[in-house]
């Protein structure tokens, strides 16, 4: 059976495991990241004004495109004019919240979207061919690199991804309800390469 | 065995076992199935549409209108199939199509015979009249006789794929040109993707003998291929059809194991790519025309470009002795071809009185008869026996087994008509040439009118680097080859004038100047009219061979320029492209994605039936052992809430959070009613309307505190109304100040209803004090920590008619949520409940939801007028208050009961007077939502109908034709569940 869906039913999340070919490495690896993130808003032409608070807070300059710019371990993603995703390692939701709002005061508003998104990691030798058949971005390293970011739709499911180093590694937030459905259409664009789920 | 003892590109030392027809063949790998039919002297491969002619190969490439056929057997059947394009693999069945009862003997061939009352324009005047006929005879006959080949009537077993690809230079066709160009663009660093159909790289020059510095044609290719395969920067997609041109990007399928009896595993049958490209040079060469003459689809008759791929490509000879029908140089050269590999040449017939004198002593160191200023008027036999010649008024019959023609070139510039250029005559080569392709499209070569080799190379070269120049790199000279240079005259010629009936124009569509005579003779001249009245060009190779010749008849005929006539267009695609390609993994439940609940798992293990609303899966209902049927189980779920206590989760719903000083404005732009007078602590129910003045959504928004708040939409519109409210702050009311996020898929959402509902609240928060009734009151919304220190919202609602709350907890604390609700409503009896509860409950008490906010009914239709404020403005207000949607005889929101209470109430039930006939005229109105109430007993229903209010008490004729219901019903209050809403208050 060389479609893996066919077997799956749509509320059977695929388990952690191998999939597809018998390569000796994985050509596609996805790994599901417990981060905790946060949607960040500028208030209407505070934007300069917030990006100075956060320069001289927490040292970061927030990146007025889509692009991925981290600092001790919280990273800003553009996501539209005056809007970012915050996503960070080892720190509750309730926490970075905190953490945000104290430099915001009027300036922006955020909310906490941890429960809202499930962060995937994914890699491999393989991993930009598999991911040629659910985007429609040019991931080419020529124009896409460490520190490129995206909001678009993968198989029909609205995604920001971001990329962290040019091995390369990506980060695909996807909302929690679609979270089966992305793995399901990940894992059958990525099986002929050897597919491993962790 | 036609097979030739030496040469082509075949691997003679494996042989590949195949059937036609039912009988075993055997060819080799680097076949075609045409090749290898070829090769065992079949000849007559196919049936034509309409009248059943007999049909042979006519081409060697995907052009290809006769030989179509079936291929595989069960669920991997696949009709219409190019033979010419269909590599040869162990095993493969083929089986014509179109033949009733076989391929030599087809009854339906009787058709030929009444063809003179057949022809253009028959099913317009024939199945006319009477109009009774249509539907029991005439649609019968017409569908049978509609389509070539059948489809599989199991699933097919193979998966599809789509994918996309960027690159700075895209060359279409890998031949001499394609290559050149995507040579230079490459070596110059642009990102180039080279894409052809056929499975083999190099085009014609596969197909010629020609030399290209010091090495034969398909060597040639075969080294540029390998040099353009080894560059990063570059990607040669072979089998790969580009078949449009789109607004930003090109549409290719990629036949990735069309070649294979089944595809390898985890590779997929077909692929879908959408190319997004910079720049595109049309590298797509040119094709031969027929000639229009009597007799001209009989089998054995083949282009001429075909005759020499197969003799030069796959070593197969498609005659033993044969003639030459032309007007063009490169038929010489292929009837060369052919007599040196050995098939003997009756005569190369041109219809030029000239023709260069280098052929001519080619022509004479051969001993080939030629007779210029000729042409050939018939043929004869079925396969081909001989061919009538006439040249300098002297006719002759000629023995021959083949005959190959050519009337010319058509360069391949469809895909340059995509964006509706119209292709123009070039009299100079006797073809039409795209002169306004689509943005950022360039031809080249033969597709450009240019057929010399040396300038198909050097044309390639020059526009792969201006093509590479434009994207922003700098072009790196490839120093062009030496090759022949020898000059390609050609003059169009199509049509051998006063043949007889059978002279087809459109060999896939079995039109023939007749059809053509015909249609001018009754007024459908222009092309377009032309096409669609005698369906010329309308087959699935989309008159590639045919256009041409149709238009330059009807300009003949009406005595018009080729110009003054006019010319079609293409559209795509270039060549079919199968329905699986374009699905890709998006069929059966993979249509769209599937969207689950916080609490999905959970109501699985409950063993809840669950129900597709939108993207989502929700719990339907949760049936137990002794119910006796869902109704059943549904009204004891009903039951249970009004008695005790029930839970559904209701975190489908939309929910944006909004935050900032200037919401309060917002929301009473948005909302027919007021929201920036409501205090913290507190949730309002709110109605939003479109610009025109219907009901766009409604839902309940929140008051959090200062500055925050929750809004609340229905699960169907949760994006519509989110991207309404970007629409609102970045177009309408950029001064606004208001933060907005998603945080539908944050929140899990559990609705717990009853008269218990307080009981099993106050167990599950943190502080049971903050819940009760002075301290939450109806509509009270606050945050507040549940099950030990989790930050959750807490919102007094009811959408049940019973006392109610919602209780919202961050998303992976959903399933936690439902077990503790589960725990401690317990000694109540809790009962989970699902979407038809839910439904059911809000009709009793009378709660509009999607079938009444359908985008036909205004906030006063719905029983709701008094919310909207006459004190501010708001969207949709000025259109709402359009006379029309103000008249008071509108259809209004009623209840529903019937008289007779054992009666069945349903939903599109229609609405009349007592003893009314059934007619439109006397339609006051329908039922939109009904249901078996355990509640009153009966059936209760919601609806519409014209007066609304004003009518209640009045009795009326539900009639329902679909299922069968007609009887007497009462109009009444639609609020039929404590109308007062005094249990919600306790």
């Amino acid at each position: 059976m060389s479609d893996l869906l066919a077997s799956l039913l749509p509320d059977q999340p695929l388990a952690p495991g191998r999939y597809g070919a018998d390569t000796q490495a994985p050509g596609v690896k996805a790994k599901r990241l417990d981060l905790a993130l946060a949607t960040l808003t500028a208030g209407r032409g505070a934007a300069p004004a917030l990006a100075a608070a956060l320069a001289a807070g927490i040292g970061i300059a927030l990146p007025a495109g889509a692009q991925y710019v981290a600092v001790d371990g919280i990273g800003f993603i553009g996501i539209g004019p005056g809007r970012w995703t915050v996503a960070a390692e080892g720190i509750s939701g309730e926490a970075l919240l905190e953490r945000l709002k104290a430099f915001l005061g009027a300036n922006g508003s955020a909310c906490d979207q941890s429960d809202g998104s499930v962060v995937f990691e994914l890699s491999g030798l393989k991993v930009r061919d598999a991911l040629a058949k659910l985007l429609i971005v040019d991931i080419d390293p020529a124009v896409f690199s460490a520190g490129s970011a995206a909001t678009t739709s993968a198989a029909l499911i609205g995604t920001t991804f971001w990329q962290t180093d040019t091995a390369p590694t990506y980060r695909f937030a996807v909302a929690r309800s679609y979270a089966p459905a992305f793995v399901r259409a990940l894992a059958a664009s990525a099986v002929e390469y050897g597919f491993e789920l962790t | 065995m036609s097979r030739l003892s030496s040469g082509g590109f075949i691997d003679r030392s494996r042989i590949v076992k195949f059937s036609f027809d039912g009988k075993s063949y055997s060819g080799h790998p680097g076949d075609t199935l045409a090749s290898a039919l070829i090769a065992n002297d079949v000849k007559l491969v196919g049936r034509s549409f309409k009248y059943h002619r007999p049909r042979g190969i006519l081409t060697a490439g995907s052009e290809e209108p006769n030989a179509l056929v079936s291929l595989r057997k069960g669920a991997r059947h696949e009709p219409n199939t190019r033979a010419t394009m269909v590599e040869l693999f162990d095993g493969l069945e083929a089986f014509p199509q179109n033949v009733t009862p076989s391929l030599s003997f087809d009854v339906m061939a009787v058709n030929q015979l009444i063809s003179r009352f057949i022809g253009a324009g028959f099913y317009y005047k024939t199945f006319m009249w009477p109009a009774s006929f249509w539907e029991k005879l005439y649609e019968p006959i017409v569908r049978g006789s509609a389509g070539l080949g059948t489809t599989p009537n199991v699933p097919d077993p193979d998966h599809y794929e789509k994918a996309s690809a960027f690159c700075d230079v895209l060359v279409i066709g890998a031949g001499p040109t394609g290559l050149m160009a995507a040579l230079t663009a490459a070596r110059s660093g642009a990102r180039v993707i080279l894409a052809d159909e056929d499975y083999l790289i190099g085009g014609r020059l596969n197909s010629e003998k020609v030399t290209i510095g010091d090495r034969d044609g398909a060597q040639f290719s075969a080294a540029v291929a390998a040099e353009l395969v080894a560059m990063p920067n570059v990607k040669v997609m072979s089998r790969t059809t580009v078949f449009g041109v789109y607004d930003d990007s090109y549409g290719a399928v990629e036949r990735v194991s069309d070649h294979l009896a089944v595809p390898a595993p985890y590779q997929p049958r077909q692929r879908l790519w959408r190319i997004a490209a910079k720049h595109t040079v049309l590298a797509a060469g040119a094709i031969d025309r027929p000639i229009v003459f009597d007799g001209n689809d009989r089998p054995g008759i083949m282009l001429a470009q075909g005759v020499q791929t197969y003799i030069n490509r796959f070593a197969a000879a498609p005659a033993r002795r044969m003639a030459f029908f032309t007007s063009s140089d490169g038929a010489w050269v292929a009837a060369f071809d052919a007599a040196d590999a050995g098939v003997e040449i009756a005569a190369i017939v041109d219809a030029r009185r000239t023709v260069a004198d280098r052929l001519l002593a080619e022509a004479r160191r051969r001993n080939i008869r030629t007779l210029l200023g000729g042409a050939v008027t018939a043929a004869h036999g079925s396969p081909l026996k001989s061919v009538d010649v006439v040249a300098d008024g002297k006719r002759e019959r000629l023995a021959v087994d083949g005959l190959a023609m050519s009337g010319g070139y058509s360069p391949n510039v469809q895909l340059a008509c995509h964006h509706r250029g119209r292709p123009q005559w070039h009299p100079e080569i006797g073809a039409l040439l795209a002169t306004d392709p689509p943005p950022r499209m360039k031809l080249a070569g033969a597709a450009n009118g240019s057929y010399a080799l040396s300038a198909c190379l050097a044309d390639g070269a020059a526009q792969g680097a201006e093509a590479a120049v434009a994207a922003g790199f700098a072009a790196k000279t490839v120093a062009l080859p030496r090759c022949q240079d020898d000059p390609v005259e050609v003059q169009a010629y199509w049509h051998v004038k006063d043949t007889a009936h059978f002279a087809f124009v459109d060999f896939q569509t079995d039109v023939s100047v007749k059809d053509i005579e015909i249609a001018a003779k009754e007024g459908f001249i222009p092309v377009e009219h032309l096409k669609r009245y005698t369906a010329l060009g309308m087959g699935a190779d989309q008159g590639k061979l045919s256009n041409f010749n149709g238009l330059a008849i009807m300009a003949d005929i009406t005595g018009r320029s080729i110009p003054e006539a006019g010319t079609t267009i293409y559209r795509p695609p270039y060549t079919p492209v199968s329905m699986g390609a374009l699905t890709g993994h998006h069929r059966a439940k993979d249509f769209r994605p599937t969207r689950l609940t916080p609490t999905h798992f959970w109501a699985k293990r409950l063993g809840a039936k669950f129900v597709e609303t939108g993207m989502w899966l929700r719990a339907q209902y949760f049936p137990r052992p002794g119910d006796k049927d869902w109704l059943a189980t549904v009204q004891r779920e009903v039951t249970a809430v009004r008695s005790s206590v029930g839970m559904i989760d209701v975190s489908t719903f939309g929910k944006i959070d909004l935050q900032g000083p200037d919401v309060g404005k917002l929301l009473d732009r948005v909302y027919v009613n007021t929201y920036s007078t409501l205090p913290v602590g507190k949730a309002r129910y709110g109605v939003m309307l479109r610009e025109d003045g219907m009901v766009m959504d409604d839902g309940t928004t929140a008051h959090l505190s200062d500055d925050h708040w929750v809004m609340t939409t229905t699960t169907v519109n949760a994006v519509k109304v989110f991207s309404h409210l970007e629409f609102c702050l970045q177009v309408l009311w950029p001064d606004l100040d208001v933060r907005m996020a998603s945080i539908s898929e944050q929140w899990a959402q559990i609705a717990l209803a009853g008269p218990n509902a307080r009981k099993v609240l106050e167990k599950i928060v943190d502080d049971p004090a903050a819940v009760a009734n002075e301290a939450l009151p109806v509509m009270g919304a606050k945050e507040a920590k549940l099950m030990g220190g989790i930050a959750g919202r807490v919102f007094r609602l009811s959408f049940s008619g019973e006392l109610g709350f919602e209780v919202a907890v961050p998303a992976r604390h959903g399933e936690k949520l439902a077990e503790a609700m589960m725990a401690a409503g317990k000694e109540f009896g809790i009962t989970p409940y699902g979407t038809e509860a839910l439904a059911m409950m809000r009709i009793e008490k009378g709660h509009v939801s999607g079938p009444e906010l359908n985008g036909q009914t205004t906030v006063a239709d719905l029983g709701l007028g008094k919310m909207a404020s006459k004190k501010k403005d708001y969207i949709g207000r000025v259109l709402f208050e359009r006379p029309d949607l103000t008249d008071e005889n509108r259809l209004g929101y009623v209840g529903i009961v019937p008289v007779d209470k054992r009666n069945v109430l349903r939903a599109g039930t229609h609405l009349m007077p007592l003893g009314a006939a059934v007619a439109v005229a006397n339609d006051h109105g329908f039922v939109s939502s009904a249901t078996q109430s355990p509640t009153f007993g009966h059936a209760v229903g919601v609806g519409f109908l014209a007066g609304g209010a004003k009518r209640i008490g009045e009795k009326m004729r539900a009639y329902d034709p679909l299922r069968g219901g007609d009887f007497e019903v009462e109009i009444c209050s639609p609020y039929f569940y404590d109308p007062q809403g005094e249990r919600t208050r306790v």
